[in-house]
């Protein structure tokens, strides 16, 4: 269950950091509560290359740290692989337009401001990620979040991180009305989160010792609520566009096992908190039991 | 205190009504106010279905002593408002207010609250609609999959639990029949926008016998004549997508909210005002209208059901683009000639049927109404009706003639 605001960037804001953030889901802010990779590195004094996001546009910039001075300077290191295509193709971003694409739901951004713009040839160096490779795989890539994919994998080979968030958002397609896409967008997040779980099984860093957590950040409005137009939108609250689910699964969680009590999405930052042995202690949510 | 020199802005027929009604609307709390406010003020270019259920909402809200009127109302006055909205000029700019209201529940946890004051007004809504009949059993037929020869997908699932699914239906002269249905209802009870025929892409230009002189009894609206319209839409959101002019997509929306039929050469002309902005609302206020014609199709059938609550009702799905980046969908100058993608057209227009079958079941006498959708071209038929039997399927050969007799 989700009591929060049913905005894509809020919730997934409010998901980071166990508590309900009520700010414009469509302003350029920070969440206003410490995120879970401040938690993790604070804590547990872990470096920036340990705790990554890779999100889907400009709108999850500041997802990584909040403005709390609890954890400052102590935030995830960010790539969004949309903005780090565009800045490495410069005038020839017209060939990958297909990944360079922004949801139907905001066709205009907010500006990323001053102190979120980088060099993309800095990022790229960073990840130690081949650019001609990188564009080589764009060029095959169907849709912006097997780009995420592309660059989750790169991550996990090149810097191992302890903790990895990734948003998928081809799914907001259904902004458009256009059903087929919608469930095609679904079908296609399902096979990615299977291909994360075999990047993790197939890497000796992660094998048989990762714990994977996959969730919607909310649901979408119901069918015969007269306030909304079925799976289009999010508008509504009603009971259907605030319920989701979630999974787990990984080292020592029971597998094939269903709970049916309701949880909330604020509980997932305790939880993650509890298996990496930090202390959300302003996270507003509960540590799921049935999976520590 | 609301007062009369707040309506100066309004339309003559709106500032007339809200004057009219100007003591109820004083009694109201500021937040109900507000939203009636934002519907009285589109009073010039609503349907007269829109209009009746207004004075009927008026007759209601004048009970102001009454046990019902303080139970939905405290609602409503219970609903915390920041200072910036209390301070807001509500009266006069109601759409401004209504979506900064919005927005201000969802930040300050109300919207939930919000949402149940407007089920328990929902609730008197439904009592006022049910009160009129309409004058004959409402009629709504869905063509979906058009250029579509074949398909593995399991059509009209969930409606087969409401009615009778025919599995061998003839297509010949299908949409001929269709369309005869609705020419004879309007030729019966010809009513201003009670019958209407919409079309994804090119209008089927075939009329029955004897109807060639009598015109405009069925109001007809495509996605191919609205092309203009529809781009020109399109440019604007370009240019303020290009220009800087706008900042995130809340600017957007507002500057939608704010396009008149006034500003764009491109909206339909003649003297229908009613129409010109009905047509350039579903660009406006539909999200995805603009570059898939299946939205189009599906939206315009919620919005002629919810607001023009019609006595029948044609939908025409037609192929909608192929799916391609969004910048690139979402560019005028890139929206002519395009590949079409029937298959996945197919998908959209099945679900729109079921979307749509659900928007009638809303309206009043839904009990009597009767719901017709066709695999166009194919054999796949469903209809819903009084005298259909539910969850039942009919090998029999049949047209959708014989069908729409059957459901009659």
């Amino acid at each position: 269950m989700n009591r929060g605001i049913l905005g894509h960037y809020v919730a997934t804001a409010s998901l980071a950091t166990g508590c309900y953030e009520t700010f414009d889901n469509f302003a350029p802010v920070k969440p206003r509560n410490p995120t879970l990779f401040e938690y993790y590195r604070r804590d547990l004094a872990r470096p920036a290359l340990d705790a990554w996001v890779i999100a889907p546009n400009n709108g999850f910039n500041h997802i990584g740290e909040s403005s709390n001075p609890y954890g400052e300077g102590r935030g995830a290191t960010v790539v969004l692989p949309k903005q780090l295509l565009s800045g490495l193709t410069g005038k020839t971003a017209s060939d990958y337009e297909r990944l360079l694409r922004d949801n139907y739901e905001s066709p205009v951004e907010m500006p990323l401001g001053d102190s979120h713009k980088f060099a993309a040839e800095e990022l790229a160096s960073l990840l130690q990620l081949s650019v001609t490779d990188f564009l080589a795989h764009a060029a095959t890539a169907t849709s912006p979040d097997e780009l995420s994919l592309y660059i989750a994998g790169h991550v996990m080979k090149q810097f191992a991180p302890s903790l990895l968030w990734i948003t998928l958002h081809d799914i907001d397609i259904a902004h458009s009305g256009a059903f087929s896409l919608y469930t095609e967008a679904i079908v296609r997040s399902d096979r990615i989160c299977a291909e994360l779980w075999k990047l993790i099984q197939n890497n000796p860093e992660y094998k048989d010792k990762t714990s994977m957590f996959i969730l919607p950040d909310f649901g979408r409005d119901g069918d015969t609520d007269a306030g909304g137009n079925g799976f289009q939108h999010h508008r509504t609250g009603d009971p259907l566009s605030r319920t989701t689910w979630i999974m787990a699964l990984g080292s020592g969680i029971r597998e094939n096992t269903t709970v049916n009590r309701m949880v909330e999405s604020i509980d997932l930052v305790p939880t993650l908190a509890s298996l990496l042995k930090c202390d959300a202690r302003y996270a507003a949510g509960r540590p799921l039991a049935e999976v520590l | 205190m609301l007062r009369a020199n707040d309506f100066a802005g309004y339309p003559p027929k709106a500032k007339s009504f809200a004057e009219e009604h100007l003591a109820p609307l004083q009694a109201l709390p500021q937040v109900f106010a507000g939203l009636l406010l934002s519907q009285i003020i589109q009073y010039d270019w609503q349907f007269p279905a829109e209009r009746a259920e207004l004075e009927a909402q008026m007759d209601w809200l004048r009970q102001s002593g009454s046990e019902p009127f303080h139970q939905v109302m405290a609602g409503f006055a219970a609903l915390p408002l920041s200072k910036e909205l209390k301070q807001f000029p509500w009266a006069k700019q109601p759409a401004q207010f209504v979506q900064e209201l919005t927005a201000w529940f969802w930040s300050a946890g109300a919207i939930d609250a919000f949402h149940a004051a407007a089920m328990s007004y929902g609730n008197v809504l439904e009592a006022i609609r049910a009160k009129e009949s309409p004058v004959a059993p409402r009629l709504c037929i869905v063509l979906i999959g058009q250029g579509v020869s074949s398909s593995q997908l399991r059509l009209f699932e969930q409606l087969k639990p409401h009615g009778s699914y025919f599995s061998q239906v003839q297509p010949k002269d299908g949409l001929k029949q269709a369309l005869s249905a609705i020419y004879a209802a309007a030729a019966a009870r010809p009513a201003p926008y009670g019958h209407w025929y919409i079309d994804g892409g090119e209008p089927d230009g075939y009329l029955p016998a004897g109807e060639e002189m009598r015109t405009g009894r069925v109001t007809t609206l495509s996605y191919a004549a609205l092309a203009p319209l529809r781009l020109a839409v399109l440019h604007a959101m370009e240019t303020a997508r290009t220009s800087g002019s706008i900042v995130g997509p809340e600017e957007l929306r507002t500057m939608m909210m704010r396009m008149h039929p006034g500003q764009i050469d491109a909206v339909p002309a003649g003297d229908d005002e009613v129409m010109r902005h009905f047509a350039l609302s579903l660009f406006t206020e539909g999200s995805g209208t603009q570059i898939f014609s299946t939205t189009f199709v599906q939206w315009a059938g919620r919005e002629i059901l919810r607001r023009a609550r019609p006595q029948t009702l044609l939908l025409r799905y037609a192929p909608r683009q192929v799916d391609r980046p969004m910048n690139d969908l979402l560019r005028a100058d890139r929206n002519d000639a395009l590949e079409v993608d029937p298959q996945g057209s197919l998908v959209d227009g099945n679900m729109g049927a079921y979307y749509t079958w659900i928007n009638l079941m809303r309206l009043n006498g839904s009990s009597s109404a009767r719901f017709l959708a066709w695999f166009e071209g194919q054999h796949e038929a469903i209809a819903i009706a009084p005298g259909m039997p539910k969850g039942t399927v009919s090998d029999q050969s049949c047209n959708l003639e014989s069908i729409l007799r059957w459901m009659s």
